[in-house]
């Protein structure tokens, strides 16, 4: 796959030129260098605090949009099969990976960020991915011998096969809990969870013992109204009430939930005060950055919280784009990639930009064909992994055929995943820590499927 | 409770508000009440079933129910004019106001509070959370009127047939908006353009018969390898979706730019894919029918699936009585939901009915097992506590609005298709290991929690009638009936017990009250006598979680 990059400049520049759109941004080898891997290690996989920040894409992304092929055929192709959905050619966004593949892609208009991130070596691609239960060819697929994930194309389905250890797991938990929990080792009473989410409950977090405790973008919410003595001691009466013993299994999560918020607020709430305010501006009304801004500062709270280890969920909505996709599409997107971009450069800002891996995942990727007014639930889709530990400036996995009835069309322009949510999950987990019999026992299916490291992440020191 | 800038509600909502209600049959203190044979148990009974069954006890519906009975009691809920909640903002526009989505939640918090048709609209506000539409899309958001007018649709077919509900809604182009349906074309062959699935997916998996076959108890039925079997597959979504094409907005003039309309929407039979569909449990539809038919004719087929009886039967016990109900109970009410008694399937009367007076529904608490009840929605408390004690606002605006932002949420704003929780949602802790689903505990997270107790700091130490700092926009209680209870202690905690709890208060909760409030001085806080005991009690018990749960 690797190509002598002037080779693959020189072509990528006359294609500029000739067509006369490509502003590859900035040239020379100098850049190439600069973005080169050689600078990151510094710090590299091993002791230290370490974060693993999961960026939930609600809805199904159509990544297939995120990230388009930009030249010759292959953007005709896509523009054939997304007809309506097609984004003008012309104000497409190329990247430059380091190695060249199927075809060249570029990002969506609204994400200039994530460009500059991927051309600078922050940010990599991981194509095609999705819940798998085994390799599936297309011909598997329409005979019906292939092995599938049951309830393909359902949101609620989808979203818990991307959060849990295999496709088929039959218990609650998701494997950035059991993750957590298999490397903290047994629970700690009265500490504050490790998983920590900006978005309520969710299936990726739970473990065995694990549960995610959720902050408010806006910071801890406490509890008000104290005032005096008096409302000292009716704050004591309101915490014996919530620690009371129930025989009703009901009223008893009631009580442990408030009584864990109550505890895990204060130290929560202390070790955010200790953080000094962050330089990096976050752009507003944009639900994800309001996230991302809080789990910038709960991360620099790592060291004060005890935490070596923090698993972060958050979620940006309204992916589900089956109306009004051209008008809305551009919103998420900008939204995306402006949230991950104050992101990455308020890491950068706190020195932990090195220790902290975010990624993307979402229900599904969504049909390339239109039904005129947008796209509907599809299966495999495209990836971000973000984070200055990342082998970023490129695309893992083979980009996929975009043509309708193409190599990996299970219909309809829903595209039979390439990469299996394990093998995605489990590079992840490896860099976060996981041993090769951890990752074994974590995600049971892994050994179906043909590598589990897909390379996007260095392999720690053993 | 979060109660934004004041400029847009306050402006003259209650008067016409004030108007509908007294056309509407409020004020149904001079009443009359029969007397009546089949009268609750006792005191705990008589409120478990008002909390079940209202947005909470109050008086009237207390003293309705000790002397009537549940027949009466339930024919009087039957009969009583329907209150919507469109009319009230219509009267709005009329006058030349603007109206906006808090509007649309004023009304509804006015009428949970204070309508009398209370399980009607708690009904509505049941099958608002299974045919879910949600303010939160943003054309809809834009169309509050029409938001309130798709509720009326749940409000008025709260006690008829689900089959005709189902078409209504169906039609109703603010679910067309929602779930895309609207504008929804045939498949065109040159341009790779095929119909939207998204209605034809979600009424199959979320209003009708869910993804896997169940039992008629509402088990999943298994196949001989003991696996679930799927109801359809991407084909039938795909046939079901060809069904739904052809619909727009009613009296279009333009299929691409059609003008909104709060009518059933219409169908352009050039944009209708009149090819033969090969529908779900072997129906085949042979092509050439109008679509109006057709679309019945795959209603049918979905109402008729023996799934539909437990599927629906399930949620709305989970959503009335209790998040793990036996299956024998889903069965009970699955049987009426297929026959009413004189061959109806689908009448959701007899179903409510049935699900409310089943013996597991109505079985005294040492006879429950310890799973029993659910945990009660954010904000059935607040509107529990404002029924008991008679919280109302003094200018009548209730403004708690978008409450969702703290209490996971708020009227018609729903985060997904998916309502704000899931019927088979497992809290981690003793709730997963019970074996036990809680569906309110997915929006019951360290956030909200806390912010639910904060809610009541306000709820209860700002609002009652005398506080200092009220604004014409407090919602202010009566507490004369406790104050006068004040001096006495456990009188008051049985009281409240009661109301808020529809039970005693466990020994240790009770310990715990007692000790703290015999430690405050009856004129404590220079309020008048007894004020500062008898709200320290409200708050402790309101956020308690024997007050949150519902047994």
């Amino acid at each position: 796959m690797q190509v002598n990059r002037f080779d693959r400049r020189t072509l990528l520049g006359a294609a500029a030129l000739l067509t006369g759109f490509g502003l590859l941004r900035q040239s020379g080898l100098e850049r190439l260098v600069r973005a080169g891997r050689a600078a990151w290690p510094a710090s590299a996989p091993g002791a230290g605090q370490r974060a693993l920040v999961c960026v939930f894409l609600k809805g199904g992304n159509d990544a297939f949009n995120l990230v388009a092929p930009y030249l010759g055929s292959a953007y005709q192709t896509y523009a054939q099969s997304r007809q309506g959905l097609a984004l003008p050619q012309e104000q497409l966004l190329p990247i430059e990976p380091l190695s060249a593949h199927a075809y060249d892609l570029a990002f969506h208009p609204s994400c200039p960020e994530l460009a500059q991130l991927f051309d600078s070596g922050r940010l990599a691609l991981v194509s095609n991915v999705g819940p798998l239960v085994e390799p599936v060819s297309k011909s598997a697929y329409l005979t019906g011998s292939a092995k599938l994930p049951g309830q393909l194309f359902s949101h609620a389905d989808q979203q818990r096969q991307w959060q849990q250890p295999s496709a088929a797991w039959g218990a609650p938990s998701g494997w950035g809990g059991l993750l957590t929990e298999s490397l903290l080792g047994g629970p700690a009473p009265g500490q504050l969870s490790a998983c920590l989410s900006l978005a309520g409950q969710n299936v990726w977090q739970r473990g065995e013992w694990i549960a995610p405790y959720a902050v408010s973008p806006a910071g801890v919410v406490s509890l008000s109204g104290f005032y005096g003595s008096l409302g000292q001691s009716r704050k004591a009466a309101l915490e014996a009430i919530a620690g009371l013993a129930s025989p009703r299994p009901l009223a008893q999560a009631y009580g442990d939930q408030q009584r864990q918020a109550i505890e895990q607020g204060a130290l929560l709430e202390a070790a955010l005060a200790a953080v000094p305010a962050l330089a990096t501006p976050f752009p507003s009304d944009n639900p994800l950055a309001a996230q991302l801004a809080q789990v910038a500062r709960l991360i620099a709270a790592g060291g004060q919280l005890g935490q070596q280890r923090q698993v972060f969920y958050c979620e940006l909505d309204g992916f589900d784009t089956h109306a009004d996709q051209a008008a809305v599409q551009p919103q998420l997107f900008a939204r995306l990639s402006q949230a991950l971009f104050a992101f990455q450069t308020a890491l950068e800002e706190l020195g932990l930009a090195a220790q902290v891996t975010t990624f993307t995942a979402s229900d599904f990727g969504r049909t390339l064909s239109s039904n005129g007014k947008g796209s509907d639930h599809g299966w495999g889709g495209h990836q971000l992994v973000l984070g200055s530990s990342v082998l970023g400036r490129e695309i893992y996995g083979e980009l996929p055929d975009l043509a309708l009835g193409g190599a990996h069309d299970a219909g309809g322009g829903r595209l039979i995943p390439g990469i299996a949510v394990e093998q995605y999950a489990a590079s992840l987990a490896r860099w976060f820590g996981l041993s090769e019999a951890g990752l074994s026992q974590l995600f049971p299916n892994l050994s179906s499927f043909a590598s589990n490291d897909l390379g996007f992440l260095p392999v720690p020191a053993a | 409770m979060k109660t934004l800038a004041a400029e847009m509600g306050s402006v003259g909502l209650w008067p016409a508000l004030a108007l509908c209600l007294a056309g509407c049959g409020a004020g149904s203190g001079a009443e009359p009440i029969p007397v009546g044979q089949d009268l609750p148990a006792d005191a705990a009974d008589l409120m478990r079933f008002l909390t079940q069954a209202s947005f909470g006890p109050d008086d009237f519906e207390v003293a309705y129910l000790g002397q009537a009975g549940f027949s009466l009691w339930l024919e009087r809920q039957r009969t009583l004019p329907a209150s919507l909640h469109a009319p009230p903002l219509q009267a709005l526009a009329a006058l030349g106001l603007p109206v906006y989505q808090q509007h649309r939640e004023q009304v509804w918090w006015k009428l949970a509070v204070e309508a009398p048709d209370q399980l009607r609209q708690r009904m509505a506000f049941a099958l608002s959370q299974i045919l879910v539409v949600s303010a939160q899309n943003s054309s809809l958001f834009d169309d509050p009127l029409g938001c309130a007018r798709y509720y009326d649709l749940l409000v008025e077919g709260a006690f008829g047939n689900y089959r005709e509900l189902l078409e209504r809604i169906a039609l109703a182009p603010q679910m067309g908006s929602y779930l895309s349906m609207l504008k929804n074309q045939k498949q065109a062959p040159d341009s790779g353009l095929r119909p939207d699935e998204n209605f034809a997916r979600e009424l199959m998996q979320l209003f009708t018969i869910g993804l896997h076959e169940l039992e008629p108890d509402g088990q999943l039925r298994l196949d001989p390898q003991g696996q679930p079997i799927p109801t359809y597959g991407q084909d039938q979504v795909e046939a079901l979706a060809r069904v739904f094409t052809g619909w727009t907005y009613a009296g279009a003039s333009s299929w691409e730019w059609p003008a909104l309309s709060h009518e059933p929407m219409e169908n352009w039979p050039q944009y209708h894919d009149a090819g033969p569909k090969q529908l779900l449990g072997g129906l085949e539809l042979p092509g050439g029918q109008p679509a109006a038919l057709e679309l019945e004719l795959a209603l049918d087929a979905l109402f008729e699936h023996p799934n539909m009886g437990p599927f629906l039967a399930r949620r709305l016990i989970q959503r009335f009585v209790t998040s793990n109900p036996s299956p024998a109970y889903v069965a009970r009410v699955a049987a009426v939901f297929a026959d009413d008694g004189s061959g109806e399937r689908g009448d959701l009367w007899a179903t409510l009915v049935a699900l409310l007076l089943d013996p597991e529904a109505r079985a005294p608490r040492g006879e429950q097992t310890p799973g029993f009840g659910k945990l009660k929605e954010p904000l059935l408390r607040i509107t529990g506590l404002w029924r008991a004690f008679e919280g109302r606002p003094q200018n009548g605006v209730y403004k708690t609005w978008y409450v969702d932002d703290e209490l996971g949420q708020a009227p018609l704003r729903s985060p997904s298709v998916f309502n704000f929780f899931a019927p088979d949602y497992q809290h981690p802790g003793v709730l997963s290991e019970a074996g036990l689903v809680a569906p309110e505990f997915q929006i019951t997270d360290a956030t909200r929690i806390t912010a639910t107790t904060n809610a009541f700091d306000v709820a209860v130490f700002q609002g009652y009638q005398g506080f200092a700092w009220a604004t014409p926009a407090s919602v202010l209680m009566d507490l004369g009936t406790e104050l006068a209870l004040a001096g006495d202690i456990e009188a008051l905690l049985d009281h409240l017990g009661l109301w808020l709890t529809a039970g005693p208060l466990s020994p240790g909760l009770r310990a715990i009250l007692s000790a703290h409030l015999a430690a405050i001085p009856l004129d404590a806080g220079g309020l008048p006598a007894g004020t500062q005991r008898v709200l320290e009690a409200l708050y402790l018990i309101a956020t308690s979680p024997e007050a949150a749960v519902q047994l």
